[in-house]
């Protein structure tokens, strides 16, 4: 057993019970020095106590305690085995403060025990210690060489512990002087490679075979596995069990923060995959960022609700770029687009919407879905009457409530519409505000898209010229009624129309000053191709009529138009546009002297011009080569273009301007006229007087158009009404007749190619639409309808009747079927129907 | 005015048109002529519905693609344009 020797004073640190274990450790083995440690640290209070116990203790003690200053552990055969300190002191640290507090008393009050102490014991030195100890060793503090050999732990110990008020004190005083003087000083910072610190090392087990130790490790290695073969039964080892001990556990808990977590659904369709795959195709550099969310924008759309799914279709980094995908990633299964809860108008949030607007308004898409959306919306109130239009069954709102049955469009007994008899139906009107106002002069039907009208507004006589600003042509079409789809302006008014067939996108117009202007309908541009204004035989007067002519050229050329006008300078002029825009007369209508027998007497009149005005012309259907050109003489030349001097025939009989004249497209040799001398009269070629007149009206009769579906119907238009004929059942007086509302005139007239319907236009702007009911031939049976021509002259003049038959097919069986015809001679209009297979 | 400002004042104007809304690619209204809360409500439900239609029509054929949506109740007609960028809805009441 060793002793154990308390040197100095141990103070405090020792209660009443500690004594008593102080006491037994006496007897005890080294190791309760140990736990004494946990005993020091129990109470102070009884310091004084235990300071003189201890004291007295120690001077019980047997060695030199009372001038050995450590504590010094004697075994039985006193040898010093006093545990080395685990902390050694470093002399050369200055304490400056240190005898400041010496100056204390040396003895220490007990509370400058117990301060120091305490201090002393949350350093839990090994060994602890007496304040007389300590201030013993204060005052052995002087001899510096004494503190060293009295241990270690001694000095360390005030200098630790006592020191603390004084450290503090000290380093305050340290600190205070860098923060005067030294703060400003430059300081030399060197920095040096340290020596390499060798942290942990471990030399590998293998040896290479090549190296000297390999011989010697080799044979180490056999013979540890020939011991270890013998291990079992050998005597030399014996099996031992040993115990580990296990040490008292303790539980630590730590939280960690908790780790987010993020679902992500991805619903891939099939076109998904398809878009992809084209996309990849696809140069990636022709898009930009934004042109890559713009795409995954409409696919992120064509997800529904789960909108993550354009991001497993992409499957690139894209993904994160897009400020969509990071909002949609996070909220999952929402029925509402995350995006738009607060949704904003122009009006409101005008900075970051509106130039989204003009990106739009810019891009052209959004006019073909506006122009597509106007025409959807246009149908819809329209519908009804487009339909019937067509010809189609109009659509019965299940909604609607069922108005009167005479009323609805279409329907209504067929009984009391049969019993009407034939009438026409107003459908509705192609007008628009800019229109009004504004007098219809010509109209005419593209040659390819027969849904697309071109009207031209403009005014006729001269003197209204002055009046607008301008004239219009527009181009309607069937599907929006309500605005034009084209509109192209011109400083003088529009007398005269035309599309072409070869270029159906080509629209020749003709104006009151004699200018011919080609227009592009597929532009929107205001402006004209070409312009007849440069030209040098352009005319000098209103161009009254324009067609455009389909002429087989030799040469290899298979369909070559020229377009032809007539004007009131008296010339039929062909104009081409291969070179620019050139003209070429094709005639000059010449005044003829008029052939009436009476007025011979009268001298030869001076005339202004030689040639006279031409109002209107048209070719024949089959023959390109001869036309019919009327005058403001009221004669009716028949001319050819290879003759442009002479007239093959003249008609006589109209006593004013001829306004139209027009060729039967059922019969080839039948041609109508109307002028402005109230009547429209009929002609054959052969003969040079009218088959028929008719006298209807008291007005000018400005245009007439044949009926594409009967050979015997044709409309007339003057000023106050519309007059539908059919010389099958009524020569004497028309069919139907609407009369014109007051103050307005109708102008000109022209039949729908694709429907029972015809068109008006008036003096006010408008285009009015009429279809044509129960007229008493069927459209439907386009079969020929024979009919006869038969004209009565005045009183004595021979009758004659002729049989014709009109054939909307070939010409052959008309010219065979002639050949057979009687002629009889009868004083009766005869008729007579009949139908051919 | 351009002709696309033109055209909308147009169909703005034309008899039983109500309103017209043109909404960006998330449903975003853009342009508007009705009242905000209509504008908003309608511009959420008929972006879905034309996605969801769309949707339908490319899963059928993807080479296909929607180009126009009707959509006829009892009280009037919704007609969506549909396109890359935009929706475009105009809402009618046709019998008038």
């Amino acid at each position: 057993m060793s002793k154990v020797v308390k040197s100095g004073t141990k103070g405090n640190v020792f209660s009443s019970k500690a004594m008593k274990k102080s006491s037994i450790m006496n007897t005890k083995s080294q190791s309760r020095f140990t736990s004494r440690r946990s005993d020091i640290s129990v109470s102070h209070t009884h310091s004084r106590r235990s300071v003189t116990l201890s004291e007295s203790k120690l001077t019980d003690g047997k060695s030199a305690g009372g001038q050995r200053l450590g504590l010094i552990v004697l075994d039985e055969d006193g040898n010093d085995v006093t545990p080395k300190p685990l902390h050694s002191y470093d002399p050369t640290v200055q304490k400056s403060g240190f005898f400041g507090s010496d100056n204390q008393s040396t003895v220490g009050t007990p509370t400058d025990v117990m301060s120091f102490t305490s201090v002393y014991q949350s350093f839990a030195q090994p060994f602890s210690r007496s304040i007389y100890g300590s201030t013993s060793n204060r005052s052995a503090k002087s001899k510096r060489s004494s503190i060293e050999s009295s241990g270690e732990i001694t000095e360390s110990g005030p200098e630790v512990t006592t020191g603390f008020a004084d450290v503090m004190t000290v380093r305050r005083e340290e600190v205070e002087d860098l923060t005067d003087e030294d703060l400003n000083k430059m300081v030399d910072v060197i920095l040096e490679e340290t020596d390499t610190i060798w942290m942990f090392e471990q030399k590998g087990i293998a040896v290479s075979e090549e190296s000297e130790e390999s011989q010697t490790i080799q044979t180490k290695n056999t013979a540890y596995e020939e011991l270890c073969k013998t291990k079992e039964g050998n005597d030399r080892f014996a099996e031992r069990g040993m115990q580990t001990f296990n040490f008292a556990q303790k539980h630590k808990e730590i939280q960690a923060e908790k780790v987010g977590l993020t679902d992500a659904a991805i619903n891939v369709t099939s076109w998904d995959m398809y878009d992809t795959y084209a996309s990849k195709e696809e140069p990636p550099a022709s898009d930009s960022n934004e042109g890559i969310i713009e795409k995954r924008g409409r696919s992120l759309g064509g997800g529904g609700e789960r909108r993550g799914s354009r991001d497993g279709s992409v499957g690139t980094s894209r993904i994160t770029e897009s400020r969509a995908s990071v909002l949609t990633m996070s909220v999952m299964g929402e029925p509402e687009p995350e995006p738009s809860p607060q949704p904003t108008t122009t009006e409101t949030n005008e900075t970051g919407i509106n130039p989204q607007w003009e990106k739009i308004s810019s891009s052209e898409s959004i006019l073909k879905h506006l122009v597509v959306m106007e025409r959807v919306v246009t149908e819809n109130i329209y519908q009804p009457k487009q339909a019937t239009y067509r010809g189609m069954s109009v659509l019965i709102d299940p909604d609607k409530e069922i108005e009167d049955a005479e009323n609805a469009p279409g329907g209504g007994s067929p009984d009391i519409m049969t019993a009407i008899g034939p009438t026409i139906d107003r459908l509705w009107s192609y007008s628009s505000p800019m229109t009004k106002g504004r007098n219809v002069s010509s109209m005419t039907w593209n040659k390819v898209n027969p849904d697309i009208l071109a009207v031209g507004y403009g005014q006729f006589g001269f003197n209204e010229q002055n009046k607008n600003k301008g004239s219009l042509t527009c181009c309607w079409n069937l599907k929006n009624p309500e605005f034009p789809e084209r509109v192209f302006h011109s400083k003088a008014s529009v007398t005269a129309l035309d599309f072409s067939s070869v270029y159906p996108n080509l629209l020749a117009v003709g104006l009151y000053d004699g200018t011919v202007c080609i227009y592009n309908v597929r532009n929107t541009t205001d402006q004209p191709v070409v312009d007849s204004f440069d030209c040098t035989g352009k005319h000098s007067s209103p161009v009254w009529q324009l067609c455009w002519i389909e002429r087989e050229r030799g040469l290899g050329e298979d369909r070559s138009e020229i377009l032809i006008s007539i004007s009131a300078d008296g010339r039929v002029v062909q104009w081409s546009i291969r070179k620019g825009f050139e003209c070429s007369d094709l005639m000059k209508l010449k005044r003829t002297s008029s052939k009436n027998p009476q007025k011979k007497k009268e001298k030869a009149e001076a005339l202004i011009s030689r040639q006279a005005p031409g109002m209107c012309f048209d070719f024949h259907a089959k023959d390109s080569n001869m036309y019919l050109a009327g005058t403001e003489e009221g004669l009716i030349h028949k001319c050819s273009c290879s003759y442009n001097e002479q007239f093959l025939d003249t008609y006589t009989g109209h006593t004013g301007p001829l306004y139209k004249v027009r060729w039967s497209p059922y019969c080839p040799d039948v041609f109508l006229s109307c002028s402005s001398d109230w009547s429209i009269r009929l002609w054959k070629q052969t003969e040079l007087k009218p088959v028929l007149n008719f006298f209807s009206t008291t007005k000018a009769v400005h245009d007439i158009c044949w009926s594409p579906y009967s050979s015997t119907v044709f409309c007339a238009v003057n000023e106050g009404a519309v007059e539908i004929w059919d010389l099958k059942t009524n020569t004497l007086d028309p069919l139907i007749t609407n009369l014109a509302s007051p103050g307005m005139k109708f102008s000109c007239a022209i039949f729908s190619l694709n429907s029972n319907s015809v068109l008006v236009g008036d003096s006010d702007g408008q285009v009015s639409v009429y279809q044509l009911r129960n007229m008493s031939d069927k459209n439907e049976d386009k079969v020929g309808v024979v009919f006869v021509l038969s004209w009565v002259e005045a009183p004595m003049h021979i009758v004659e009747l002729v049989w014709s038959y009109g054939l909307y097919c070939n010409d052959s069986d008309l010219s065979m079927v002639a050949a057979f015809m009687p002629t009889v001679k009868l004083l009766k209009l005869l008729h007579c129907v009949g139908k051919q297979t | 005015m351009s002709e696309v400002e033109e055209t909308i004042k147009r169909i703005q104007s034309h008899k039983g048109v109500l309103g017209i809304i043109v909404v960006n690619s998330e449903g975003i209204p853009i342009l508007t002529s009705l009242d905000n809360s209509t504008t908003v409500q309608y511009a959420g439900l008929i972006h879905q519905l034309t996605m969801k239609a769309r949707s339908t029509v490319r899963d059928i054929d993807p080479q296909n693609d929607l180009t126009f949506l009707r959509l006829r109740s009892k009280k009037h007609e919704i007609m969506v344009a549909p396109d890359k960028e935009y929706l475009l809805i105009v809402i009618q009441n046709p019998s008038e």
